[in-house]
C-alpha cells in the first residue's frame, strides 16, 4: 500500500486511510481515489491476459477492451444478444482460438454465423436441452481448459429458473478463472447476478427499412441501445447506440 | 564386450504358463494357485505359485497330487486367449529392440548384432530387455550368444543376464544340466542310465555313435550341447492387432465392477503399446454374454493416445451409453496400434486443448446432451436457409496458429432460429401481409419485405416464399409460406 502511494507521488499517510482528512480536501480525496483505481486497474491488466474484443467498439469500450478472460459477462435484453455472441465468437475463432457455444434454444444458423465471420471449424456447438444442462456443459468445457470463449446462450431456453442458483455460478466463476476463459451469458434477464463482472442490457430502438425494386420493402438494419447496467470494469450507466445491419 | 554383427539374444520367461495367467490375473499371485491343462484330478500341473512350490508342488504332477500336498488350492486352466496375449506381449517387447524376431511360447529370440550405437555393452542391452519385459508384467532371463540355440539354452538355465563371447560357448554350456535340452521322456531316462548329468558329459561322447543309441535326434542333441547348432532365426510376423482378454469366474452385470476389470486390460494394452513406441487408436470392447452372445462397443479416439485415464473415460462413457444387455462372463479389448501424433507446443502459447482432452470433452458432452447434439455446426446441403447439422469437430492443427490478422468484422443482425418452425396464421390483403399470429405472438404487421421464393432442391420440392415481418414492439420475424403444405410457418426471429 505504502509503496503504491509512493509510486503515485501521493503525500505520506496522515491517518489510517492514508487520505487527507480535512473537509476542504474532498476534491483531492476523489482525485486520489480515482488515481488509485486507475493504478489498480493497470496493475490488474498487467497480471491478466488481454481481453477478448467483441468486434463492437461500443461494447469493447464499455468493457475496457473486451470480454475479460476468467470472468463472466452478461448480455440481457430483448434484442442483439445472439449478434453480440456471434461477433465475439468470430473474433476468437479468427484468432485461431477455440470457442464453445452452449445453445439452450437450438437457435444457431450456421450459414449466418459463417457469414458473420465465425470459423465454424474452431467453434464447438453444444445443443443442450435445458438451463441446468447448459451450466453443467459449461462446467465440463471450462474444466477441460484450452477454450478461450464460452458463450452460454440461454435466450428462450426451457426452465431458465434452474440456472439462478448462486452455487452454480460461483463454481462456474472459479472454473472460468482457472481456465482463463471468457464467459458470455446471453439471456432475457440477468442470471449470474453479482458473479458477472459486467451486465450489459441491449434495448431495441426500432427497425429501418429501405425501398427495394418492385415497390417492395427490404429490412436494412436494427437500431439498438447498449446500456451498462452494472460493471466492475468501467463506469456503469453508460448508454451507447448500436446499429446492426442485415 | 562390444556388439558384433551376428549376435542373438534370447529372452526366456520361466514358468511360462503361470506367468501368462498371472499377467492377466495379478490378484492371484499370492494365492495357492495351480495352472493346469484341465480341471480333472488327473490333469497335469503346468505351474504353481510360490506357496505351493514351497510345499513341494512341481510341474508335471497331477492336480490330485498337488491337492494332497497343498491342501485347499485354486486350479486355473490357461486359456488360449491368455496364452496368445502373453505371447504377443513378448513379441512387442522384442520388437522395441529389433525387427528380426522369432517368438514362441515362453521365449523370444532377436537379432541384436547392429545395436552397438544404442547400447555400449551387451550386458546393458540384456538388462534393458529385462526392464522392458517387466513393463508388460513378464519376468525373464536373458542370454546373448552368437547362435540362437546356445542363447536359448543359456537363458533357460542361468539367471539374469548372460553374455557369451564368440568361441566361449562350450565353456558356458558344459556345466549346464541335461534338463535344459529338449529331451523326450525316453531320451532323458536313457541318458540318466548312462550316468550323464551335464551337457559336458554328453559332448564327451563320440557324436558318430549317438544315433545308434538316441536315434536321429542324437546328433542334433550333441550339436546343441556343444554349441554348434546353427539354425537361423525363423521370423515371426507381428500381431495384427493388440488384444487383451479376461474370463470372469462369475458372470457380472454391473458396470462399475466391469470397468474395474477393464482398467487392468487397458493397463496391459497400453504397456504393450508403449513397449512398441506406438499408441492406442480406435478400439473395440467385446462383452461376452452369459451364456452366449457378444456385445461389441466401438470407442473412437480423436488421436492415438497412451493415456490410460483418457481411454478409461471414453470407455466409461461408451459403456454408459451402451450398457451390458445381460450378465457378462468375459471381456476383450482390441485395438489397432497407431503411431502417436507428435504435437509441438509453443513456449509462449496459452493452454491448449489437446486432442485427447477434446475427445474426452466431446464424449462427456455427448453423454449429457445426447447423440448428434455436440460437434461442429454445419449448414445442410440445401438452398433453404437456416437448416443445420452437427458434424465431428476437428479443429485445425495448432501448427497453423499464428497471430492471425482479424479481418474487419461487422456486426449483423443474427437470426435466432426456431426449430422446428412454428405454425403461423397470416392474414393478407391482396399480396400484403396484414396480421400474424404464431408462437405466442399476435399483432398487425407494420411492415413486411418479400416474398423471396426459395426452392430447397431440384424440382418443386420445398418451394417456399419467405417474408421479413415487423410487428409492434420492435419484433422482427421471418415467416414463410410452404407451397407444398399450403401453410404458413414462423421460421426465425431477427435478434
Amino acid at each position: 500500500m505504502f509503496s503504491q502511494l509512493a509510486r503515485l507521488d501521493l503525500p505520506p499517510p496522515s491517518n489510517l486511510t492514508g487520505l487527507p482528512a480535512d473537509a476542504d480536501g474532498a476534491g483531492s480525496r476523489q482525485a486520489a481515489i480515482s488515481q488509485l483505481r486507475q493504478a489498480c486497474r493497470s496493475e490488474l491488466r498487467v497480471r491478466t491476459e488481454p481481453p477478448i474484443p467483441t468486434g463492437c467498439a461500443v461494447i469493447d469500450a464499455a468493457l475496457q477492451g473486451g470480454l475479460p478472460r476468467g470472468q463472466i459477462v452478461e448480455a440481457v435484453g430483448k434484442v442483439g444478444r445472439l449478434s453480440l455472441a456471434l461477433g465475439a465468437l468470430a473474433q476468437v475463432t479468427q484468432r485461431r482460438e477455440l470457442a464453445v457455444l452452449i445453445d439452450g434454444a437450438d437457435a444457431l444458423d450456421p450459414a449466418g454465423a459463417a457469414a458473420q465471420g465465425v470459423d465454424l471449424r474452431r467453434m464447438l456447438w453444444t445443443r443442450v436441452k435445458n438451463g441446468s444442462d447448459a451450466l453443467r456443459a459449461a462446467d465440463l468445457v471450462l474444466g477441460a481448459g484450452g477454450i478461450s470463449l464460452v458463450v452460454l446462450y440461454l435466450v428462450a431456453a426451457p426452465d431458465p429458473h434452474q440456472v439462478t442458483r448462486a452455487a452454480l455460478w460461483s463454481r462456474l466463476t472459479l472454473r472460468a478463472q482457472r481456465a482463463k476463459a471468457a464467459v458470455l451469458v446471453c439471456a432475457d434477464r440477468p442470471l449470474a447476478q453479482s458473479f458477472a463482472v459486467a451486465t450489459l442490457a441491449v434495448h431495441d430502438e426500432g427497425m429501418r427499412w429501405q425501398d427495394a425494386p418492385g415497390g417492395r420493402l427490404q429490412l436494412r438494419e436494427r437500431v439498438a441501445r447498449i446500456e451498462v447496467m452494472r460493471s466492475r470494469l468501467g463506469a456503469p450507466g453508460d448508454v451507447q447506440p448500436w446499429c446492426l445491419s442485415k | 564386450m562390444s556388439l558384433t554383427c551376428e549376435r542373438i539374444a534370447c529372452l526366456w520367461i520361466p514358468s511360462w504358463p503361470l506367468q501368462a495367467l498371472l499377467r492377466a490375473r495379478p490378484e492371484l499371485r499370492t494365492q495357492k494357485l495351480v495352472v493346469s491343462d484341465g480341471t480333472l484330478p488327473t490333469s497335469l500341473v503346468l505351474g504353481a505359485t510360490l506357496p505351493l512350490r514351497q510345499v513341494g508342488v512341481r510341474v508335471g504332477q497331477t492336480v490330485a497330487q498337488a491337492r494332497s500336498l497343498g491342501g485347499e488350492l485354486t486350479v486355473q486352466v490357461l486359456s488360449e486367449a491368455h496364452r496368445q496375449a502373453a505371447r504377443d506381449a513378448l513379441y512387442d517387447v522384442a520388437s522395441s529392440f529389433s525387427p528380426s524376431i522369432e517368438c514362441g511360447d515362453g521365449y523370444v529370440l532377436l537379432g541384436v548384432g547392429d545395436m552397438a550405437k544404442l547400447f555400449p555393452d551387451e550386458t546393458i542391452l540384456g538388462k534393458a530387455l529385462l526392464v522392458q519385459a517387466e513393463s508388460v508384467r513378464l519376468h525373464g532371463r536373458v542370454a546373448i550368444a552368437s547362435r540362437a540355440a546356445t542363447a536359448k539354452l543359456l537363458a533357460r538355465a542361468r539367471a539374469e543376464v548372460t553374455v557369451v563371447a564368440p568361441g566361449d560357448e562350450k565353456l558356458y554350456l558344459r556345466p549346464l544340466p541335461l534338463s535344459v535340452l529338449p529331451l523326450s521322456a525316453a531320451q532323458a531316462l536313457l541318458l540318466a542310465r548312462f550316468g550323464l548329468k551335464t551337457l559336458g558329459d554328453l559332448v564327451a561322447l563320440p557324436r558318430t555313435k549317438l544315433p545308434a543309441r538316441l536315434g536321429r535326434d542324437g546328433v542334433k542333441l550333441h550339436r546343441l550341447a556343444a554349441g554348434e547348432e546353427d539354425a537361423p532365426l525363423q521370423p515371426t510376423p507381428p500381431p495384427v492387432e493388440i488384444c487383451e482378454s479376461l474370463e470372469l469366474d462369475e458372470a457380472e452385470h454391473n458396470l462399475e465392477p466391469l470397468l474395474f476389470l477393464l482398467r487392468g486390460l487397458t493397463d496391459r494394452m497400453m504397456a504393450r503399446l508403449k513397449a512398441m513406441s506406438l499408441a492406442c487408436g480406435d478400439f473395440t470392447v467385446e462383452l461376452l454374454h452369459q451364456p452366449q452372445g457378444v456385445q461389441r462397443v466401438e470407442v473412437k479416439v480423436a488421436t492415438p493416445t497412451r493415456e490410460v485415464a483418457t481411454v478409461m473415460e471414453l470407455l466409461r462413457l461408451s459403456l454408459q451409453a451402451h450398457p451390458p444387455e445381460t450378465a457378462v462372463r468375459g471381456l476383450q479389448v482390441r485395438t489397432q496400434a497407431a503411431r502417436p501424433r507428435p504435437l509441438q507446443l509453443g513456449l509462449f502459447d496459452g493452454e491448449q486443448l489437446l486432442p485427447e482432452r477434446l475427445m474426452t470433452l466431446l464424449s462427456r458432452l455427448q453423454a449429457l446432451c445426447g447423440d448428434g447434439r455436440v460437434g461442429q455446426a454445419a449448414a445442410q446441403d440445401s438452398h433453404l436457409p437456416g437448416l443445420a447439422e452437427v458434424v465431428r469437430l476437428q479443429p485445425p492443427s495448432s501448427r497453423e496458429r499464428d497471430d492471425g490478422v482479424v479481418s474487419d468484422l461487422q456486426h449483423r443482425m443474427a437470426l435466432h432460429m426456431l426449430r422446428p418452425p412454428r405454425a403461423a396464421t397470416v392474414k393478407m390483403n391482396g399480396a400484403r401481409l396484414t396480421h400474424l399470429h404464431s408462437d405466442g405472438l399476435s399483432g398487425p404487421v407494420l411492415r413486411a419485405g418479400g416474398p423471396y421464393r426459395i426452392r430447397g432442391s431440384v424440382g418443386n420440392e420445398g418451394l417456399r416464399d419467405y417474408y421479413d415481418v415487423e410487428l409492434p414492439g420492435g419484433e422482427a420475424l421471418r415467416v414463410f409460406f410452404d407451397r407444398d403444405e399450403d401453410s404458413w410457418f414462423l421460421d426465425a426471429r431477427y435478434d
